[in-house]
């Protein structure tokens, strides 16, 4: 091999290093484009609810809960409002299933309550009296 | 010489079209946590009310999941009542879904949720057991059904692409979204982005994809990400920095019941986007409502947004879809009545059109959306 041979084989193996190296960072840093096929029927008869307290059937792909929070304005008198503070909690139940178990309604849970400022216009903001 | 030449041009070429499609590595947004409320007045004073009158035998709703708004008619997908239902402005039930229910050819059991193209007439319906995508008119008359052989949980179309979010059914830890030609649905599709962030049995109330503009944004659940996508591809991204309010052990597989010991006060979710030119709102696990300045990329949190045109408010920001720049909010029926019951009580004076809408709201047994254009 001469000399200007391993030269170019060099360079070009830089370049190549580069453009791999480039378009890596080019990459979204969470981007995945493997392909994996479904299956179904082993999912619909996977249980990987994790000892929930709804009570979905075990034919759902998955079941557990969703939940939020939620903030809840009631009118004290002509200076104030109490401002509570409520999680609220359901049951949700994806793929193959019956209904039962899905949707199922936990509740509102109670987690602080503050004072503000009365707002004036606003009388009731509150669900749970 | 004339081939090292050769190869560098061409190495050199390569390398520049790396570098215009990589992707923006992301503006990182600062939370400012503040004790204050927001009043809807303050960034719009056009709005508009639609109470949903439902029929003698339709169009009840028991929680709204998803609105989309077309220049006649607002679409409303509830997954408890299992349908979709189309109403005109001034809030007259038109059609539902109701009548495909079922477990026969051409029915769904269950639906999960929708992507609204209203522009082109069509509405892609993700339905569950079996999986598939039913494509209706705006009559919401069945045109097509596709059947899929994955679960998908949320959908959006944006240009050419239906843009699904989904966990891999191999995979249950990893969200991905999927980007599926509409000419083709159902026969190939291309993972565009993912994460391996999850906390099984764990979800939030809201959605994780919006679309304004031809543009997607999503937020993967248990990220603090909202990843902008464009004609199929990601182009940027926000990183919110929720700052010591990040939950921790976002990827380590925990059931919920572990996780939420310790991250129940803690920002999991960044949920219901919505975009307008200059501002991104959004909700997350906790009850914050949180608005985004796009140019300056500050981020503040407010406890309430205080609707001050009505005398009840929700800080829920709906979902919604095919109508840019709008930010939905719903005043429910039962807080209504509430109201109703105390200004007749109380015998208080009041602002009669205000009046009127609750007392129609209240009437309707449906919720009244509060639309910001």
């Amino acid at each position: 091999m001469s000399k200007i041979d391993v030269k170019n084989v060099f360079i070009g193996a830089i370049m190549i290093f580069t453009v791999v190296f480039a378009t890596y960072l080019g990459l979204p840093e969470e981007q995945d484009n493997e392909l994996l096929l479904a299956n179904v029927e082993a999912l619909a008869g996977m249980d990987v609810s994790t000892g929930s307290e709804c009570p979905g059937p075990k034919r759902y792909s998955e079941t557990g809960i969703a939940t939020g929070e939620k903030t809840v304005r009631t009118h004290l008198n002509d200076s104030t409002d109490d401002i509570y503070i409520y999680s609220h909690r359901f049951c949700y139940a994806d793929g193959i299933g019956e209904q039962p178990g899905n949707n199922i309604n936990l509740g509102y849970e109670f987690k602080s309550k503050s004072e503000g400022k009365c707002l004036g216009s606003i009388y009731h903001n509150s669900l749970f009296d | 010489m004339r081939k090292t030449i050769f190869i560098i041009t061409i190495v050199f070429a390569l390398f520049s079209c790396a570098v215009e499609t990589k992707v923006d590595r992301g503006k990182t947004v600062i939370v400012d946590y503040t004790d204050n409320y927001i009043k809807m007045s303050e960034f719009s004073d056009n709005y508009n009310t639609i109470c949903l009158f439902p029929s003698s035998n339709d169009g009840v709703i028991n929680k709204i999941d998803r609105v989309a708004i077309s220049d006649s008619l607002v679409y409303v997908l509830d997954r408890h009542v299992n349908q979709i239902m189309s109403f005109t402005k001034e809030g007259k039930f038109i059609s539902s879904t109701k009548k495909y229910i079922g477990k026969g050819h051409n029915e769904y059991i269950g639906l999960i949720d929708a992507a609204f193209d209203l522009n082109k007439g069509l509405i892609y319906v993700l339905c569950d057991s079996p999986y598939c995508i039913m494509v209706f008119d705006t009559n919401l008359v069945l045109k097509d059904k596709i059947t899929l052989d994955f679960y998908v949980d949320e959908a959006v179309v944006a240009g050419e692409y239906l843009y699904c979010l989904r966990k891999n059914n191999n995979d249950r830890d990893r969200y991905e979204i999927l980007k599926m030609n509409i000419k083709s649905l159902g026969t190939t599709y291309e993972v565009i982005c993912s994460s391996k962030n999850n906390v099984i049995g764990l979800k939030g109330m809201g959605k994780s994809l919006t679309v304004n503009n031809d543009t997607v944004y999503v937020s993967f659940p248990f990220t603090h990400q909202i990843y902008k996508i464009f004609d199929g591809e990601v182009c940027s991204k926000y990183i919110i920095d929720f700052g010591e309010n990040l939950a921790s052990d976002l990827n380590k597989n925990l059931s919920y019941q572990e996780f939420l010991k310790h991250n129940s006060n803690k920002e999991w979710i960044i949920q219901n986007i919505t975009i307008d030119d200059s501002q991104i709102y959004f909700n997350t696990n906790r009850y914050y409502f949180y608005k985004i300045n796009r140019e300056s990329n500050k981020c503040i949190t407010y406890r309430e947004l205080i609707n001050d045109n009505f005398p009840v408010s929700s800080t829920n920001i709906i979902p919604s879809q095919s109508r840019n720049n709008i930010l939905v909010l719903e005043i429910l029926p039962e807080l209504a009545e509430k109201y109703i019951n105390h200004v007749v009580k109380n015998k208080v004076r009041v602002n009669n059109n205000i009046f009127k809408q609750m007392e129609e709201c209240a009437k309707s047994g449906n919720p009244m959306l509060v639309i910001r254009e």
